[in-house]
This record gives C-alpha cells, sequence and structure tokens, in this order.
C-alpha cells in the first residue's frame, strides 16, 4: 500500500537529484541543449508581426455579427447598456477586439469586450466566442447558454456542436462560418439575412 | 496516404466530423448549402486575391470597415489546411477519445489501449504488459511504433516498448490513435504492424487546477495539476503523479512479490511564435519489487521542442527535437542507461490542386551503456545506433473522390544500413460519406542490440545475438471499408494479408549453441471491425474485434528451436461490446463486455472479461467514478507459461477528480 517515506520521498529526491545540475555539463550536453532550442530559435526568429491575420480577421468578423444579429431587448439592462463581447481562450483576439471597438457603437450601444475562463459567470454577455482550446476545456459550455440570448461563437467546432450559433470553417485558405439558425431561434435571437447570404452553410428551422 | 502527416494532425478533425455525424442524427437537422452567392462573392473578389496573392495586410481597424462578404473572401494562411472527414483517411484507424478513456475507468495508459478493438493487450503482472497489432505479440512485442506527443517510446535495446516506464496523466490526454497495419513512410520503420499514437491536450486546454485521488485494491494514484497563462503569452501545465501499483498472484493465489511504485513530474507549454511552439517534458522514477531479486529501478527524463508554422503558398512546416534519457537496473539480469536524441523536419506543401506533399527529414542517435549480469550480457557494452531517413508522400487526387498516395521513406541505420519502405495507397470515396481504400505497403523491424548483441549468460554463452541479424521484412496489402451505413450506424472493416519474411529465429549452431537468425517466414491474415450504433441522444452501443490467423513456417535451412512458435502468442479472435449511457445529467454508465480467445502456444485459457464504470458528478467540475473490471472471475491469466505466470484480479477502484 501507499507508503510516502519508504515508496516516495526516496523517488522524489532522486528525482529532485536528476534534474539538479550534476557538475560541469559535458560536450556533449551543450550539444543536446543547443540542438534541443534549434525550433525554439528558428521560431522567434520567424515571428515579426504580433497578430496574425486569421487573429485580425477573426475579431473583425465577431464585431460585424454584432451589427448583423437582433438580441431580445431583455437581455439589456436599459436602451443605453452596452453591447458585450465575451472571449473565451483567445487572447489575441480579445487584444485585437479591445483596441478597435474603443469609440465605436453598435445601435448606439457602447460595445465592450470581455475575457473569459473556464468557469466565469457569463452573465450578462451577448456574444461569446469560444477558442478551440475553451470548447476542449469545457465541451458542456452549450449548457450554460442553453435558452439564454447569447450568440456562441466558436472555431472550427465540430458541424452541430450542441449550441454553437456560428461556427468559423476554414475553407480552402479563407475564413467562413456556418449559421445554425435553430439554435439562434433557441435562444431567441434573430440574424439578418444579409449576414446570412454570406454564411457557408445554414441549419435552417423545419 | 494515411494521416497525411501525424503532426497536422488532420485525425483530429477527421475525428471531429465523425462525431458531429452521431450528433446529427439527434436533431434530423438539414443543412443547406448556399454555394451560388459563395461563388459569386468569390468571383467578385479573385481580383483583389490574386493581387495580394497570400496573407492580407490590413490591420483589425481596416477590416472593419470591409464588408462581411469582403471578409469571407480574404486569404490567411494559417487555415490553409483543407480539413478532411474521417471517411477520407485509407487506413485502419481507430481513435481513442478522452471521452472514451474517461467512461472506461482506466486507470493506465496499457488499459486504455484496450478500447482499441485493433490491438491485442495482454496483462502479464502488476507491471507489464503484451501489447501489438495484427499478432506477434509477446513479452519484448516488436513491430509497433509507439509514440507519445511525437516522442518514440520504444527502445533499441529490444524494439519494443517497457510499458512500466511511458505514463501520461490520462485525464490530460486529448486522444490516442491506433492505427493497425504497416505505416512506415510516415512513421518510421518501427510501423510494421501498426502505431499508436498518444496526443495530450495543449496547455491551453488544461487551465486551472485538477487533483486526482483514485484508489483500489490493484492500484492507487494521486494526480495533481496546474495550468495557467503565462505573462509572456501562451500557456503552461506542470503536474505530479505518484501511483502504486499492488502485487498481482499466482493461479494458486500465492503472492508474486511484484508490487511496484512511481513517481512522475512534468509540463508543457504552447505559444504562439510566428506558429505553435511547445516545450515539454517529464522525469520520473520508479521501483519494481521482485520476489527473487532487489528492486528493479527506473528512471528517466525527457524534454521536447516543437514548432509548427504555416508558410507561404499553402505550405506548413515543421522542426522538432528531442532528447529523451532512460536508466533501467534490473538486478540479475542487465542494467542500461540510454540517451536518446531525436531531430526532425517535415513540410506539407499543396502543389498545384492535385498534389499534397508531405516530405520530411530524421536523424535520431541513440548513445548506451549496458552493465551485464552473470545471466546476459551485451556486448560491446556500450555502443552508437544511429538512423537518418528522408521520406516523401504525393497524395495525388486523380478526381474529386479518387486520391492516390504514393510514398516511400529511405533510411540508413547502424546495423543493416540503407533500407526502403515503399507505400501505395488508393482512396475512392464512393459517396460523401463512405468510404473504400486499398493499400499495398512493404514495412520493415530494423535489428535491435538484443538481436545482434546479446550473449547469454555472459560466460560461456548458449544464445547469442546474430551477427548477421537482418531486418525482419513485411509485404502486405489490406482493404477496407468506413462509413455511414445508417445516419445513426457507423462501421469500419479492414481485411488484411501479411507476408513477413526473416523473422527472427533461434538456429542451433555447432557446440551446443544458439544464435539469433532470420530463419522463419511467416503468412498472416485478418479482419478487424468496428462500429457505433446511437439508438439514443444518450445511448451509444459500440462492438468491435478481430479476427487473425498466422502461419510461422521455417524457411530452408532453419532449425528455429521454437519450431516457429516463439514470435506468436495472439487470440484467433477476439470481440467486445460497450454500453455508454447517460442517466440524466449527473450520472453515466459504461458497460463492456470483452472477449479474448485462448494462446494457443501458452495454453492460456480464452477468458470473458465483464467492466462496469459508473460516474457521478455532483457538482460542475467533480467527477466519482467506480470502476470494477472482470466481474465474473476472482483472476485469470491474460499471457505467459502456465508455470510461475501472474494473473491479473477481478478490481474495484474508486476515483474523484476535482477540478478548481
Amino acid at each position: 500500500m501507499y507508503n510516502y517515506r519508504r515508496n516516495f520521498k526516496p523517488m522524489l529526491e532522486r528525482i529532485l537529484f536528476a534534474i539538479s545540475a550534476r557538475g560541469r555539463p559535458r560536450l556533449l550536453e551543450w550539444l543536446l541543449v543547443s540542438l534541443l532550442l534549434v525550433p525554439a530559435v528558428t521560431a522567434v526568429a520567424a515571428s515579426g508581426t504580433d497578430a496574425t491575420a486569421a487573429t485580425r480577421l477573426k475579431a473583425a468578423f465577431l464585431y460585424k455579427f454584432c451589427i448583423y444579429v437582433e438580441w431580445p431587448a431583455a437581455s439589456f439592462a436599459d436602451a443605453s447598456a452596452p453591447l458585450v463581447i465575451g472571449v473565451a481562450a483567445e487572447k489575441r483576439v480579445a487584444g485585437e477586439l479591445e483596441q478597435v471597438v474603443v469609440g465605436r457603437r453598435i445601435n448606439g450601444r457602447e460595445v465592450q469586450v470581455r475575457r473569459i475562463k473556464s468557469g466565469d459567470d457569463i452573465d450578462g454577455i451577448h456574444l461569446l466566442f469560444l477558442g478551440q482550446a475553451a470548447l476542449a476545456a469545457e465541451p458542456d459550455w452549450w449548457s450554460r447558454v442553453q435558452n439564454k440570448p447569447v450568440l456562441v461563437v466558436a472555431d472550427s467546432a465540430a458541424e452541430l456542436t450542441p449550441g454553437i450559433g456560428i461556427n468559423f470553417v476554414p475553407e480552402d485558405a479563407r475564413l467562413r462560418f456556418d449559421v445554425d439558425l435553430v439554435v439562434a431561434a433557441e435562444q431567441g435571437l434573430s440574424i439578418s439575412s444579409q449576414l446570412l447570404l454570406v454564411a457557408r452553410r445554414i441549419r435552417k428551422v423545419e | 496516404m494515411l494521416i497525411s502527416d501525424r503532426r497536422i494532425q488532420v485525425v483530429t478533425l477527421l475525428w471531429q466530423l465523425y462525431k458531429s455525424r452521431r450528433l446529427a442524427l439527434q436533431g434530423g437537422a438539414s443543412w443547406s448549402r448556399c454555394r451560388v452567392h459563395t461563388k459569386l462573392a468569390m468571383l467578385l473578389f479573385s481580383l483583389s486575391a490574386t493581387v495580394s496573392a497570400g496573407e492580407f495586410d490590413y490591420s483589425t481597424r481596416d477590416l472593419l470597415d470591409l464588408s462581411l462578404e469582403e471578409l469571407a473572401s480574404l486569404e490567411i494562411s494559417s487555415v490553409s489546411k483543407k480539413p478532411e472527414k474521417l471517411s477520407s483517411v485509407a487506413a485502419s484507424v481507430f481513435v481513442i477519445t478522452a471521452d472514451d478513456i474517461r467512461r472506461s475507468g482506466a486507470v493506465s495508459l496499457p488499459e486504455a489501449l484496450r478500447l482499441a478493438p485493433n490491438l491485442q493487450v495482454a496483462r502479464i503482472d502488476a507491471s507489464r504488459y503484451a501489447i501489438s497489432a495484427r499478432g506477434f505479440n509477446s513479452t519484448a512485442a516488436n513491430k509497433l511504433q509507439v509514440l507519445i506527443d511525437g516522442r518514440i517510446a520504444y527502445t533499441p535495446l529490444f524494439s519494443g516498448v517497457f510499458w512500466d516506464a511511458q505514463d501520461v496523466v490520462l485525464a490530460d490526454v486529448e486522444r490516442i490513435e491506433v492505427v493497425s497495419g504497416p505505416a512506415a513512410v510516415i512513421w518510421g520503420s518501427n510501423a510494421v504492424n501498426g502505431v499508436i499514437n498518444v496526443i495530450t491536450r495543449g496547455a491551453a486546454a488544461s487551465r486551472g487546477d485538477l487533483l486526482v485521488l483514485g484508489a483500489g485494491n490493484l492500484e492507487q494514484q494521486l494526480v495533481v495539476r496546474h495550468g495557467g497563462a503565462l505573462a509572456a503569452g501562451g500557456d503552461y501545465r506542470v503536474y505530479a503523479k505518484l501511483f502504486n501499483g499492488e502485487e498481482s498472484q499466482f493461479a494458486d493465489g500465492a503472492a508474486a512479490g511484484d508490487d511496484w511504485h512511481r513517481a512522475q513530474l512534468g509540463f508543457r507549454v504552447d505559444m504562439e511564435v510566428a506558429g505553435q511552439l511547445t516545450l515539454q517534458g517529464d522525469v520520473y522514477d520508479g521501483r519494481e519489487q521482485q520476489l527473487d531479486a532487489d528492486n528493479i529501478e527506473i528512471q528517466g527524463v525527457n524534454l521536447l521542442s516543437r514548432w509548427q508554422s504555416e508558410l507561404e503558398n499553402n505550405s506548413r512546416l515543421q522542426l522538432q527535437a528531442y532528447y529523451d534519457h532512460t536508466e533501467r537496473d534490473q538486478p540479475g539480469v542487465f542494467a542500461e542507461t540510454l540517451d536518446i536524441l531525436d531531430l526532425e523536419l517535415q513540410q506539407q506543401i499543396e502543389l498545384g490542386a492535385a498534389h499534397d506533399i508531405v516530405w520530411g527529414v530524421n536523424y535520431r542517435a541513440a548513445w548506451d551503456d549496458v552493465s551485464s549480469s552473470p545471466v546476459l550480457a551485451f556486448l560491446p557494452a556500450r555502443r552508437k545506433l544511429e538512423w537518418s531517413s528522408l521520406f516523401v508522400r504525393d497524395e495525388i487526387s486523380l478526381q474529386e473522390n479518387l486520391r492516390l498516395s504514393l510514398g516511400v521513406r529511405l533510411e540508413y541505420n547502424t546495423y543493416t544500413h540503407l533500407e526502403v519502405m515503399p507505400n501505395v495507397r488508393l482512396a475512392w470515396e464512393v459517396t460523401a460519406d463512405n468510404l473504400l481504400w486499398a493499400s499495398a505497403a512493404q514495412a520493415l523491424r530494423s535489428p535491435s542490440r538484443l538481436d545482434r548483441d546479446a550473449f547469454a549468460p555472459r560466460e560461456d554463452p548458449r544464445l547469442l545475438g546474430g551477427p548477421e541479424f537482418e531486418s525482419e521484412r513485411l509485404n502486405s496489402v489490406e482493404a477496407g471499408y468506413r462509413g455511414l451505413l445508417l445516419p445513426n450506424l457507423t462501421c469500419s472493416v479492414t481485411a488484411f494479408y501479411h507476408q513477413y519474411d526473416d523473422i527472427r529465429s533461434l538456429e542451433p549452431v555447432g557446440s551446443g549453441q544458439l544464435v539469433f537468425a532470420n530463419g522463419l517466414e511467416a503468412d498472416s491474415y485478418g479482419l478487424e471491425f468496428w462500429g457505433e450504433y446511437q439508438p439514443r441522444a444518450h445511448w451509444r452501443l459500440s462492438a468491435g474485434g478481430t479476427l487473425l490467423r498466422e502461419d510461422v513456417r521455417m524457411k530452408a535451412g532453419s532449425a528455429d528451436l521454437n519450431g516457429g512458435r516463439g514470435e506468436v502468442n495472439d487470440p484467433s479472435h477476439q470481440w467486445f461490446l460497450r454500453s455508454s449511457m447517460d442517466l440524466g445529467d449527473n450520472f453515466q454508465l459504461d458497460l463492456s463486455l470483452r472477449h479474448v480467445a485462448q494462446l494457443a502456444t501458452f495454453a492460456v485459457p480464452a477468458y470473458n472479461s465483464f467492466d462496469a464504470n459508473f460516474a457521478w458528478y455532483p457538482t460542475d467540475g467533480t467527477r466519482v467514478s467506480l470502476s470494477m473490471r472482470n466481474l465474473f472471475d476472482s483472476q485469470r491469466p491474460e499471457f505467459g507459461n502456465a508455470v510461475m505466470r501472474s494473473e491479473i484480479e477481478r478490481s474495484v477502484y474508486v476515483q474523484l477528480s476535482q477540478k478548481f
């Protein structure tokens, strides 16, 4: 059975010893370390721009979606309450959005960006962007937005993942999106036909 | 070919699409395509696309001034990899998902592998397993390529895996891809009978804290994991895992004295640096008791870095380097220290509309130092082995629904020098949901230290490694179908025929000595099949199995000590049935029945294993589960000679998993 002192303490000590320095590294060890750094160094050398084109494009789409979606009046505290975009697991997209929403209004409302972590309260959010990591970490996000007026936008989620209103889909080097009107209808959201015209695929209410 | 590039992880997408089909049947929804308008939009903006040729450089602020149509027509290179459907992979691939692992109640990696119908998994004792695909299973099974996050897990000592040394936090595994059949072009020279590819989640998907506490009559474990965002951008996780395995017992109930324990620490960092940069590493230490000798001691450290980036012109680049240090001391048998360095460059590039090319170069070096015992020696005791390889695979779209894939790997290794591994695959998408595929391949297992350099006993040896031992070879043909039979019924069937040559034999030479040689040849053929049926949204039934016939023969001039029976210990058939049910929102019940036919070589009787797993989610982030395995029998043997073989006991295991 479990015996910390007999079984595990010596092991942990050996592990710590193994990763602590054992004298001067030999040539081979230096070589190994430098080779391991090759991918990292290449990556840094190749980096330049901050946000990738895809990040900027996603941010732009999210903002645009807010223009073409109508939320029930009850989802706003009052006529001047802000429209809130929640972004989960996509810090760069959130960063881009935060910069561009400053001073912009949609239907007279200010636009706010809120960064969401798994488990955070999502009350008051109108559009929720779930990065792939967020969806992977918490596949049942949908249960938290079910029948609430929250448009969930996902990034390359599996088709018909529950609760996803709009799904970004890469297609031929372009970023397209699918719209699920069944989900939108359940949530009391109304999506303009202008947005539907650009959608790649639409799931319609039967 | 098959998974067009193991790092590009197309299979994820395939699996998502596949899973989506399962869900699709719940709503009975209909999708309508809006092609016409799209084409119009594309036409309108094709001009600007040609001018800008590749990535646009608008700022986000500028983008807001464009129309939706304009946004939809902009080119971004980082999404250029077109998603494929599961039905388009031309190979026998089974994917074990994170959900499958969770619902199975598996506590260790080998136990999770039992979920793959196309693997033979047999537990030998408390800490050891025999795992293979398409037969040739043994305690030192050697025809399987096994990778954990891109790091090769098999040892050049005997071309097999020490399963006690390979561990992961199962809660952080995203999926395990199991390919049966040769896949040497992409995966390397040991991928003769199959590939196991364990892929853990990116660090961004394991934020927050996790505590897993589990205890049962066969094992106990404690896992602590912490994940978060780095100030400099990116995400990280660190974990610690303590594991304790109870001793197994012999048929007469006597204790086998092989209880063991293990501690492992590890980390993973993912960040965006002109692409995706991953750094990860583990360090572990384990002790395994033995009845009549001192403890086996295992230790290791590994460190891996990988950078993947999208380049212009629909091309994708990956650089990977890792260092893997392992130590194993088996008192009375041998002690080994092994250092492995592995470097790989891989590029995927699309040429025109018809050619999807993956090519890469790999260099791998292993330095080992094996201390001998009176029983066994490896000579020379220190040896450097090297493998250099170049591979290329071109997937050609002959027609819209017909793809031909041509691939070859050239490998140069220390023992046998140049080896060539070609592969041709054909995939025909009969309809969007139904695929027929066929493949012809040559693969090989290059010699290990055991085959060439072993001496037993050390003084006046009676068993010797063969200085002339060559690679074992496989010619294979296989064909399969995968698709949707009904909207809620998926199915996969593969038939294969393998022809092996130069399989390892033990040849008597003068003066009573035995030498490893390539004296055997073999044929094997069989069927692999599995399917899933989802009668209700909350209820899934799955089934699968294999049929396998193996015929091993001595070649002319061979006088193999075992008469050709030393390398195969496989069930002629095995199957499973599984029911996965959600009981309301907070309970899950999984039941499975698994049958494994007898192993004739060892006279291991056939067995049925009935396993049940019950999980309760009392609150968000908390999971309590009760797993019971082998409910039918108090204990059963799964592998090995009747004399002194361990048996696997019925097990009951309770686990609490808490996210913070």
